[in-house]
Order: structure tokens, then sequence, then C-alpha cells
């Protein structure tokens, strides 16, 4: 999952993008406003982390734009003001949640993934496909009861492709959803991952779940039969 | 508790209860002036009646006197023969014309003829004897209680006789009268006077003095010449008395007194007197009644004013202290929250205006006090609670998955960092409520500020060519000060800092100490970014970024210049910038030189 990170105090930045790029989560980072107003238009995120108080524009006036020109994405804001007025200022402004700092770091993960699935109308933390069970709350999978242990990357392109499954997701959608700006896009990376994945999930299962579309992409089996 | 209402009513009272007083008196005065005036014309008018009536009473006796005396005057005449009159008369005169002469030729004939035929016929007359006056009184008299006395003298006939009222001859009084009376009278002679009868007996007579007849004998004889000339010897009412023939004879005269006591003109003059007392007192009495009442009107109305203003200064008062009274109760609804004024009043009077516009002065700047410090509050929380977020997702993170000691190290050291900076913050913060609080001593010493600068800059230096800027001081000699070292170290560090984090690569920092004549000059100029003129007056407020952008790299608090402007404030000293956008800055603090001992 891609998230956008725009907040001004780097060593908090530093610490958070190290925190969520272990938990799978491909993070950019903009350290102003103009900065994150420029990013969250030009790439498609799954959450945007929003402080308050950043230069040049600051949280709430960027929200209000950008749900005003009909962004999308899950905003989660981020703030040093804990009061209820600001609270109420910025969920009635159109974001999505809202955390305080100080906050601790499994608090903020929790509500990320609950923003994910809210992204796929998913409500259940529990993805089942056939025999594969994903726990997007415990970030583990099992598959006819055997635990299968994946590394953070591989997980996540699991839970994107569990989460649209029965539909395809071309090379290109993976590649924005799971690798931040600096990644390099070699073209094989998705490939190579996707292998991975099969030689975990797929080996010594049947049925196969991810399955390839050539010409378009992959996806994972949905629940059609 | 004084009021004011209380004292204005009371003062209102006390000025108006004497302007009454004042008022009343002198209507009080006039009004008395007026009643006197008009009693003192009313009593010369009364005066003046009665002076009128007692000489009408007075006229009147006399009137009635005299017309007694024409009257029995008159009687006299009739009664005494005006021909046997005559005739005594004529033979007076003829004897005074014969005698010592001897009739002239010149004499008409006829005159003659008549005087010699006259004179037979008077001195047949003459041989019969004076018949007496006889008068009776009743004619004139009346009856009465107040006594009359009539009394005629004449000097008719051979010897004066007199005649007198019957009560003078039963009490044998008469009046005395002197041989003067008798004295030639041309015609009626007249008066009236208060005679005595008796010493002590006072009455009112009516003179008369008339001659017996009206005729004038010597005329009659006109032409007749006396002979003879040359005065006689002998005197008296003899011939040649006096002039060529002497006196000629006068002809007799009536002297008639008519008296009558006053006893009745007094009574009544009396009753008139008293009748004038009585009207007197009555005026007196009525006019001090008068008075009275004008009084008692004059009390009744002053106190009736007196509640009036009494009740209606009351009431004025308090409609004219409403508008305070309404400002009192709008300022006691002033809530904490809301710092407004609910005084709404289109037509403030002119004492009030200055008084509101102060409060509402006043509340606006508190509210924008308050705003400031809820907003520095928020300032400040936010900016602890960031690198306190920074310092708990880095601990979280390192925790999470064990990790190389390398990792651990670099996570540990974001950590120090983060505390530092919190560290300087809480510094920071904590100097400020220092000063705000007031408790900063400066504990001053003599101080060599430009050794001071010297080691401030040695300290930073390291890190201005970290920033490939060159950092020079200028001093010349030693400036001591009697100055709070560690103060003024602040100070200059602090603004060496800004000088070397705004600045333009390969720029330039001068800090440079002066002495003036009673002030010590410390400058710091800097080629930098400058700041912008609106920032200008705003960089030494707490938590003022003039370039937000740079929060966050470094330890930049906005604090910094407000604790160099409170430090500089303390020490006595004043603190300017010069600057312009894009131009760099120059900061400039002059503090107090006490002269060096």
């Amino acid at each position: 999952m891609r998230v956008l990170l725009v907040e001004d105090h780097k060593p908090l930045v530093r610490a958070l993008k190290q925190g969520l790029e272990e938990e799978g989560f491909a993070v950019d980072c903009a350290y102003d406003g103009e900065e994150g107003d420029f990013k969250a238009r030009t790439a498609e995120y799954d959450v945007i982390i929003l402080d308050v108080m950043l230069p040049k524009e600051d949280g709430m006036s960027l929200l209000t734009r950008w749900r005003r020109s009909g962004l999308k994405s899950h905003v989660l804001m981020l703030t040093a003001r804990g009061a209820i007025e600001d609270k109420v200022k910025g969920l009635d402004l159109g974001a999505d949640d809202y955390l305080t700092k100080p906050f601790q770091l499994e608090e903020l993960l929790a509500r990320l993934r609950a923003l994910i699935r809210r992204n796929h109308q998913v409500k259940d933390p529990m993805i089942r496909v056939g025999d594969l069970e994903i726990d997007t709350a415990s970030r583990s999978v099992k598959r006819a009861g055997h635990a299968i242990h994946l590394t953070p990357r591989e997980y996540a392109l699991l839970e994107f492709l569990a989460y649209n499954r029965g539909k395809v997701v071309s090379r290109t959608k993976i590649w924005d959803h799971l690798y931040d700006e600096h990644d390099e896009n070699t073209s094989n990376v998705v490939d190579v991952y996707i292998r991975y994945l099969r030689n975990k999930i797929d080996k010594g299962f049947d049925p196969p779940l991810i399955l390839t579309r050539w010409g378009e992409g992959y996806l994972l089996r949905g629940d059609e039969s | 508790m004084k009021s004011i209402r209380w004292s204005l009513i009371v003062y209102f009272l006390i000025l108006g209860g004497a302007a009454l007083l004042a008022v009343s008196s002198f209507a009080y005065q006039a009004a008395r002036q007026t009643v006197q005036d008009k009693d003192e014309a009313t009593e010369q008018l009364l005066r003046a009646q009665f002076e009128q009536k007692s000489k009408e009473v007075r006229k009147g006796l006399d009137d009635e006197l005299l017309a007694q005396a024409s009257l029995l005057h008159a009687h006299a005449r009739f009664q005494l023969n005006p021909a046997w009159l005559r005739s005594s008369v004529v033979l007076d005169t003829k004897r005074w014309l014969m005698t010592g002469a001897s009739l002239s030729s010149a004499t008409p004939t006829s005159s003659m003829l008549y005087l010699a035929n006259l004179t037979t016929a008077c001195e047949a007359r003459q041989a019969e004897s004076v018949a007496p006056f006889t008068f009776d009184e009743h004619e004139i008299f009346r009856e009465g209680e107040v006594k009359e006395y009539f009394q005629i003298d004449s000097n008719w006939g051979d010897t004066p006789w007199t005649w007198r009222s019957r009560n003078l001859e039963n009490e044998d009084k008469k009046f005395p009268v002197s041989a003067e009376v008798f004295r030639r009278v041309p015609s009626i002679e007249w008066s009236v006077e208060d005679r005595e009868l008796e010493p002590g007996h006072k009455v009112r007579t009516a003179i008369l003095r008339t001659p017996v007849s009206g005729t004038n004998f010597v005329r009659l004889f006109r032409g007749v010449r006396p002979a003879g000339g040359g005065p006689r010897a002998d005197g008296g009412r003899q011939p040649n008395a006096g002039g060529p023939r002497g006196d000629p004879p006068r002809p007799p005269v009536f002297y008639i007194q008519c008296a009558r006591e006053t006893t009745q003109l007094d009574r009544e003059i009396a009753r008139l007197e008293a009748g004038l007392d009585n009207d007197l007192a009555e005026l007196h009495d009525g006019s001090v009644a008068k008075l009275q009442s004008i009084r008692n009107r004059a009390v009744i109305i002053a106190l009736a004013t007196f509640v009036a203003m009494v009740l209606g200064g009351y009431w004025l008062i308090r409609l004219g202290l409403a508008p305070l009274r309404r400002l009192s109760d709008a300022v006691s609804l002033v809530s904490a929250k809301d710092f407004r004024l609910p005084f709404h009043e289109p037509r403030l009077p002119s004492e009030l205006r200055p008084i509101v516009e102060r409060l509402v002065q006043t509340l606006n700047a508190l509210k924008r006090a308050f705003a400031r410090e809820k907003q520095a509050a928020a300032d400040i929380s936010h900016e602890l609670r960031t690198p306190l977020a920074a310092l708990m997702t880095t601990t979280e993170v390192a925790l999470r998955k064990p990790r190389s000691p390398e990792e651990y190290r670099e996570l540990i050291e974001d950590c120090r960092a983060t505390g530092q900076q919190m560290n300087k913050l809480v510094e920071r913060l904590l100097a400020l409520a220092r000063l705000d609080a007031g408790v900063d001593t400066l504990r001053p010493q003599l101080v060599d500020v430009a050794e001071l600068a010297d080691q401030c800059a040695s300290l930073v230096r390291p890190l201005a060519e970290a920033h490939e800027l060159t950092l020079q001081v200028h001093r010349n000699g030693p400036a001591e000060i009697s100055a709070d070292p560690d103060k003024l170290r602040e100070v200059v560090t602090n603004l060496l800092h800004n000088a070397i984090q705004y600045n333009k690569p390969h720029g330039k920092v001068e800090l440079s100490v002066a002495r003036h004549n009673g002030t010590l000059e410390l400058e710091v100029r800097d080629t930098g970014i400058g700041i912008p003129a609106e920032a200008r007056e705003h960089i030494f407020e707490r938590f003022f970024r003039a370039d937000p952008s740079r929060r966050s790299d470094n330890c930049n608090t906005g604090l910094g210049l407000a604790i160099v402007k409170g430090y500089v404030d303390l020490m006595g000293g004043n603190i300017e910038v010069e600057t312009a956008e894009g131009q760099g800055s120059t900061f400039r603090v002059q503090l107090p030189a006490r002269p060096a001992a």
C-alpha cells in the first residue's frame, strides 16, 4: 500500500517512514504544504497522512482544496493540536481519521489498515479465498491451515491482489501501489515478486490462486465459483 | 460608601434650599415693604382726612359763630336808630366843622342850608335819651349744653357801653375790651379767635368790628372847609388833634363778640381722633395680619417647592445617572469568555464616552492578549508534542523487531537529537516564563564586552565554518561595563546563531563592539536573506517565524529573539534591527555603560 506522509518535522518523518516501510507500506514524503499538494495530485495513494501545522500551506486548507477538487484518497490527519474543535474541524473538512501526537505507532498502523479496508469496501479484516486465509490485522497468511511466512513486500503484494480479487490488476497499478517514488521501476520487479509469491502461496497447494492474464496483468482468483 | 446619586441629591437640595430661602426672604421683604408703603400712604390719607374733617368741624363752628355775630350786628344796626345816629353824627360833625372856624364863603349855600336844617332837627332829637340796645337772645341762641356768650361793645353815645348776653350777666363775667377796639374802622373787620373768658376758660369767639353806620360823614361835608388852621393845643377827640382841624369825628364802632364753649367741638374732635386711632389701629392690625398670611403662604410654598425639589431632584438625578447605571450593569455582564461589553447606546453622554471607549479598547486588548496566550499555549504544546511524537515513534520502531547494533545506534542517536531539541525548547520556554514572572534577577559584574564577544565568536566559529561562512569580530580596545555576563552571552550567541542560520552560502557574519559616550553598542551583521518589511515588527514576538518553512530543520523555535529582547530590556538596554529582504540584517544592541571604575 502506498502512503503519502506530509509532515515537516524531519526526525518524526524519518522514524515513521522506517516504521511504515517495515510494515510493508511504500512511503512518499512531503515536507511542506506545497510539496504535499503536488505529490497528492500526481500519484495515487491509498492513504495520505497529513500534518496540520505545515509551512507554506497548512493541512486544513490543503484538505479543503483537495476535497473540493474531488480527490478521493483517504486522509488521516496528524497533529499536535488535540482540542475538540480542531478534531471536529478536521473531520468536517473531509478527513477520514484524526490522530493526535504523540501517538503509538501501533494505533497509527491499525487505523491505516482500517482505511485501506474501507478503500476496498471490505469489512472483515480476514480475507478468505478458497483455503487461503489472510489476516490483514496481524498480517499473517495461512493456506489449508498452514501458516505461510511472507516478507513485507510479498505480503503487501498478496494483500493488494486479495483486496482486488477477481479483478485483473496491471503491473503498473501494482507498481504504483507498492513502491514509493524513489524505487527504481524495472518492469520485471513485479514479475519477480509474483514469482516469489507463487512459490509460497500456490506451490504445493491447489488450486492456484495467483493467475496471469497475458497482456493485462495478474489477479487473485475470486469467489466466482 | 458614598454614592454619587446621594451626594448629588444632597448638594442639589442644599443649593436649592439656599436659593429658595434667598428668593422667598427677598420676596417676603419686598412684600413687606409694599405693605408698609401702602400702610404709610393709607395712614397719611387717614390723617389728612382727619385733619380735613376737624378743620371742617372747626370751620363749621367758626362759620356759625360768624353768622351769629353778623346777625347780632344786623340787629344792632337795626335797633339803633339810624336817623338818631345820623343826627348825633351830624351834630358832632358840625361841631367839629364849626370849631375854630367859620364857614368859608366857598361853601355852597344849599349845603349850608341843608346843614342848618339838619342841625336843628338833630338838636331836637338829641334831647331824647339814647335807648339802650336790647336784643332777644333766642333769636340766635340755641338751646344746648354748649354755653354761648354774646357781647357787644360800642362807643356810640356819650360813653362806651356794653351789652352782654344773659349768662354772662348771670355769671358776672365780661369779655375784656380795650379802648383800642373803638379806633376807626373803615368797614367790617372780623376774626375768629380763642379767647379766655377767665383764666382757664377757653371759648371760641367770633369778633366783628364794624362801624355803626356805613355812611362816611366827612365826605358828606366835602365841600365844607373849616375855618382856622393850625393845630390846637389839646389832644383827644378834639378838633385839631391831628390835621388842620384835628381828627374828624369818628363814627362809632360796634365791637361784637360771639363766643361758644368748645366742649362739643372738642368732643367732636376727640371723636374724630378716636376714629382716626381706631382706623390706624385697624390698618396696623390688618397689615400685620396680611404680612402674617404672606409669610405663612411663603413658608407653605417654600416647603411645597422643597418637597417637589426633593422628589423631582431625586427622579431627575436618577434619570441623569441612568446611563451610568446601565454602563455599570453592562460592565458586570462582561464575561471572561467574551470580552464584549453589551452596551449599545446611540447617543452616549459625553462624560461616559471616553470611559466606554477606553473600556472597549481595554477589553479588546485583553481579548487579543488572551487569544495570544491561547495561541502561545497551543504553539507550545505543538512545539513539544511533535518532537515527543518523533521520540516515541523512533523508540517504537527500534523495539519492533530485533535489529543490528548499528541500527539501534542510529535510532538511539535520533532519539538523542530529538531530546536535545526538546531540551532547548524547554530551556527557552523556561527562560521566557522566568522573564514573565519577573523572577529573573541580574547579577551585574564588571564585564569586558569585547572579551565576551571574542569568546562567543570562537564558540560558534565551527558552526559558521560548517555553513561556509566567514565570521569576523571588530573591537577597538576593551569595553568594560557593568552587566550580567550570562545573559549577555546568551544574547550574543543567539544573535550569532541567527546570523549563521539565515545566511547565504559564502556569506559573512560580523560582530562589532563599540563604546560611545554613555552606551555600549553591539552589532551583529549578516549577509543573509533579510527580513521582509511586514515581518519586521513581529520578529521579537514569541513563536514568530518569518519563514515558517525553516522551522524543523534545526532548533528554530521562534523564541530566540523573544528571549534576546527580554534580556536586553531587563538590562536596561535597547535592541533594533536594520534589514531589507534579500540584503541581510543588522541587529544592534545598545546597553547603558556606567562609567567603568
